[in-house]
């Protein structure tokens, strides 16, 4: 395992890769040299039998980071503190190194949208978020990374832009970043900005940890699906924020039509290799 | 709070109601009648979201509720495509079944992610709303449980009970026997179903379609457990005396076998009563059977108070 920090403090793990439960057995029974995996907690949650025996035997021997889906950062409901306080004891039993969840809302009126929505970029929704992050944070008493998502329209931009809004909360609320360089590419393209110029403008040395993903193209949208390859563009970059950040954790999210592990370890090694390249250019 | 109304339109917007079409002045119209509330910067701002972008979401969210329940309800969907008689004509099979996941929303909003929440919103919306597809088919409720139930029993935590020592029984006197403390596990549930809706879930599972009629109204007594070496849930069809006796004991408390056979000798027939050694080889194959799939569990360490 890469032992080096990221400029956020955080270890730098290196590439790591999704736990999916069609690779609950064979990893259980095969072993393979993964360096992380990233768990989503609300999987594992209440629940026993096979999901928690394989969560067992896995969490023996490999290094598990929980990315959350249900925190709802961005609601005005209030926190389901027992829930908070559930994901706390699981962020324990796994000794998840850090927690991340998605700076978007999922539920509001206690709904549940059941998928990442997102805020207006407005002094309200900051105010808002920036408590919320210490909530969890006091709950979490770990580093809490937020994710920035892929938003196929803007609530409002009214106030402020993008990169403005993700700016302020991290720096006021002191928490680490998150940073899917798919959703900037995706984004970047949808709301017609340049992605290096973005990633120029928000705080690089909070990012804790990276996703990289594959979408796909529906009419004149991208869709954030995690089912195809990375692009050569996400690709692309990737290299330029490990230029600007060194080593880091990034993984490759799979979450429709999800490959085989064999598959899946070949494209964390591919992020591997060019975040060592784009490192080692960086030390010469 | 000005903020909790901006979130709230865009819910409503994506889950409720059809965002507005038209030219932006004509949005901004139609938002300002829907949405008093809201103040005139919040309502520009929410005007200039066309329309695709903001159903590019209703769309993502019922989708995946509807991949949540088709994971949950894979045979129950086959059959309400097999209801339809005219699935074409039919909106309510429409396109992937996705008008019939909004007007679960509509019954019964999904309050928290959780895909036993959902599924029961479901089980309710066809029991309560859809009498019409029971008309046609009354084995429809008895599926929809036996699928829902087979996700809450593969999913429930764990209890505090070791599997049994089968291979062990044989070798122990009738008295060690009838002494061990075994207990049902919470997650058990046994059921009295008005179709013999296994049947037609093994087929869907084994030819990967529905029999070619479904079966008529036949009472199955059953149980879903959790098999203790596999983890999978399972169904096991139950004789009366095996019900019976599973229906006596609390879930996680111990009992003596010897409380089990009391009952389990009490539920059986006359005939059954008179050739003793016969009924005690049937106890021990239902003992057996039902510690094979985990209906009981080894309760000796148990920390529960004891029955029997």
């Amino acid at each position: 395992m890469d032992q080096r920090k990221t400029n956020y403090g955080l270890p730098a793990l290196g590439a790591g890769i999704g736990l999916r439960r069609p690779h609950f057995d064979e990893i259980i029974e095969t072993n393979p040299p993964v360096r992380w995996f990233e768990i989503i907690p609300e999987n594992f949650l209440n629940r026993g039998g096979y999901m928690a025996d394989c969560l067992r035997k896995i969490s023996e021997k490999y290094t598990l980071v929980a990315h959350g889906i249900s925190v709802s950062i961005g609601s005005t409901d209030p926190f389901d503190m027992g829930h908070l306080k559930r994901l706390r004891a699981f962020c324990d039993s796994i000794n998840s190194p850090w927690f991340s969840d998605h700076l978007c809302f999922t539920m509001v009126d206690h709904v549940n949208l059941n998928d990442l929505i997102p805020l207006p970029f407005t002094r309200d929704a900051i105010n808002n978020v920036v408590e919320r992050v210490k909530i969890v944070q006091d709950i979490m008493e770990r580093p809490f990374l937020l994710e920035n998502v892929t938003y196929y329209m803007t609530v409002s931009k009214s106030q402020m832009s993008e990169a403005e809004f993700i700016t302020t909360i991290l720096e006021e609320a002191d928490c680490g970043l998150l940073l899917d360089v798919s959703n900037v590419v995706l984004n970047a393209k949808m709301h017609e900005y340049d992605p290096i110029a973005f990633l120029d403008s928000i705080p690089l040395d909070r990012v804790g940890q990276m996703h990289l993903a594959g979408f796909e193209e529906k009419d004149d949208l991208l869709l954030d699906t995690h089912g195809k390859p990375v692009s050569d563009e996400t690709w692309d970059l990737f290299r330029a924020v490990i230029e600007r950040v060194g080593p880091s954790s990034p993984l490759v999210e799979w979450d429709v039509a999800i490959p085989t592990l064999d598959r899946l370890m070949r494209e964390a090694e591919m992020a591997q290799t060019k975040m060592d390249e784009v490192c080692a250019s960086r030390a010469s | 709070m000005t903020l909790n109304n901006v979130l709230s339109a865009v819910r409503t917007l994506i889950l409720d109601e059809e965002a507005p079409t038209g030219s932006i002045d004509e949005r901004h119209a139609a938002l300002r009648l829907r949405f008093p509330e809201l103040a005139d910067a919040e309502i520009a701002d929410l005007a200039t979201i066309p329309p695709r972008r903001l159903n590019v979401y209703t769309d993502l969210v019922f989708a995946g509720e509807r991949e949540l329940l088709r994971w949950v309800y894979p045979v129950t969907f086959a059959v309400l495509h097999r209801l339809s008689p005219a699935a074409d004509d039919d909106p309510w099979f429409g396109e992937a079944d996705f008008d019939l996941v909004r007007a679960i929303h509509r019954f019964r909003a999904w309050k928290i992610g959780s895909t036993r929440m959902l599924a029961q919103n479901m089980a309710d919306f066809v029991s309560q709303h859809r009498r019409d597809w029971v008309d046609r088919w009354g084995g429809l409720i008895a599926l929809i449980d036996c699928e829902r139930v087979e996700t809450d029993v593969f999913y429930a935590p764990d209890v505090d009970h070791q599997p049994m020592d089968l291979p062990s029984l044989a070798d122990l006197s009738v008295d060690e026997l009838m002494a061990l403390e075994v207990a049902q596990p919470s997650f058990v549930a046994l059921r009295s179903f008005s179709h013999d809706v296994l049947t037609v879930q093994g087929y869907w599972r084994e030819h990967e379609k529905l029999p070619d009629d479904l079966p008529p109204a036949s009472r199955t007594d059953c149980c879903c457990s959790r098999n203790p070496h596999t983890l999978d849930a399972q169904w096991t069809r139950l004789p009366p005396a095996g019900l019976a006796t599973l229906q006596m004991m609390e879930p996680d408390r111990p009992y003596t076998v010897e409380s089990l056979a009391e009952v389990y000798v009490d539920a059986s027939s006359d005939a059954e009563r008179s050739d003793e050694p016969a009924l005690f080889a049937s106890f021990f194959d239902f003992l057996t059977s039902a510690g094979a799939v985990g209906v009981l569990l080894d309760a000796r360490n148990s920390r529960a108070d004891r029955h029997g």
